[in-house]
């Protein structure tokens, strides 16, 4: 009888210990919640601010090989600058399509979209002032979405940007474009996006996994994209077929601009890479620009968004207008006239 | 409780003695966030990685 007696009270105590572990984990993460989101200015960064990006811009995409999107009419202040997309989801001006203007679409990534830079300094909008001095007739609009890969931009192109007619395609290349769609859950997204806590660890351990384990530093990371066979690969290939196929198909000209990776120009140590953009635009009879030229004698970090963002800042997005321009537009008469 | 004994030691045995484990959670998890902030600096080497999408 005193054993049942006395094994019902430990079973009790075991309970009550639990209990009380419990509690104090999940008050112990609620007051880290809490103190994160208040003292977020003292500690954002590249990593958490691309994560405020998607919770406040993004959203997931009802198609897989898009997977994520704008949100149409969203604003934000990010990583120092405002972003603010129109209604179609895009960082631009609202567009009237029935309008008779020349219109040239650019597909990217957060590059064009201009990460950290002011709206009017971002690569198309320099390319539009450029090209309106001789005909104001022109409109360049930026499709760009952070975190595209080719396949999501071709995709994200043929089911919305293709229906606003433009006269001219540029799809601006950049070395993480054969990075592999990622698909989320939707219930699991919906907490990351809501959780500081999520997104204070997982900045942590990207950091981590970089200065410790020496993982996922850029030169491997980038160049592990580009191995032979790799999936991403495959489908960057299988992306610029199929836009190409459109181009021809709908006759409009396309243009590959091919944006340097940005920690190192001289010597450059992806070039292989470019090469096989090269290759993938002349099987296709595509015009593909390399920039790499004009960034060159550059010092690369001068020309970042932040000492830790690799992104251009707005001198950067000056050199890709410049080079485009003077690569696909200066020689052109009909960009030169007033018609 | 020795007079040497440092911040950890004494915690150690706070809680051993008064068997006030609940503090163990809080106490791992600050020393864990220290060391996250000392170690997980941002880095000039990181490529375009996105915590969510």
């Amino acid at each position: 009888m005193n054993r049942k007696k006395s094994e019902a009270i430990s079973a009790t105590k075991y309970y009550k210990n639990f209990f009380l572990l419990f509690s104090v984990i999940l008050i112990m993460l609620l007051f880290f919640e809490i103190a994160l989101r208040l003292a977020y200015p003292l500690y954002s960064n590249y990593n958490t601010e691309m994560w405020r990006y998607a919770k406040e811009i993004k959203a997931l995409s009802s198609n897989p090989l898009i997977a994520h999107e704008h949100k149409p009419n969203a604003v934000s202040f990010l990583y120092g600058t405002e972003i603010k997309t129109n209604s179609i989801g895009w960082r631009d001006y609202g567009y009237d399509v029935t309008t008779d203007k020349y219109r040239i679409m650019i597909l990217g990534d957060s590059i064009t979209l201009g990460w950290g830079v002011d709206f009017n300094y971002t690569f198309p909008k320099i390319l539009e002032r450029l090209l309106r001095e001789n005909n104001p007739n022109i409109e360049v609009i930026n499709t760009g979405v952070g975190n595209y890969n080719s396949e999501m931009e071709v995709n994200s192109f043929l089911e919305k940007g293709s229906r606003y007619n433009p006269d001219m395609v540029v799809l601006a290349y950049y070395i993480n474009y054969a990075e592999i769609t990622h698909k989320n859950p939707n219930a699991i997204v919906y907490l990351l996006q809501k959780s500081y806590t999520y997104s204070f660890f997982s900045d942590k351990v990207i950091n981590l996994k970089i200065n410790l384990f020496k993982q996922n530093q850029f030169k491997n990371f980038y160049s592990a994209l580009y191995e032979k066979d790799f999936e991403g690969r495959i489908h960057a290939k299988k992306a610029i077929d199929l836009l190409a196929e459109y181009a021809k198909k709908n006759n409009i000209p396309l243009y590959i601009v091919i944006i340097p990776e940005m920690h190192s120009f001289d010597p450059y140590p992806f070039q292989e890479v470019t090469d096989f953009v090269m290759q993938a635009a002349s099987k296709n009879n595509i015009a593909a620009i390399d920039l790499l030229p004009y960034f060159k004698g550059n010092e690369p970090r001068t020309l970042w968004v932040s000492p830790e963002d690799a992104h251009p800042n707005a001198f950067g997005q000056i050199i890709i207008a410049k080079g485009i321009y003077q690569n696909i537009f200066k020689e052109n008469p009909i960009f030169a006239s007033n018609t | 409780m020795s007079k040497n004994k440092s911040l950890l030691g004494e915690l150690w045995d706070f809680m051993m003695i008064r068997k006030a484990w609940w503090l163990a959670p809080i106490i791992i998890m600050l020393v864990l966030v220290g060391l996250l902030i000392i170690f997980g600096q941002s880095s000039a080497l990181s490529p375009f990685i996105y915590a969510l999408f």
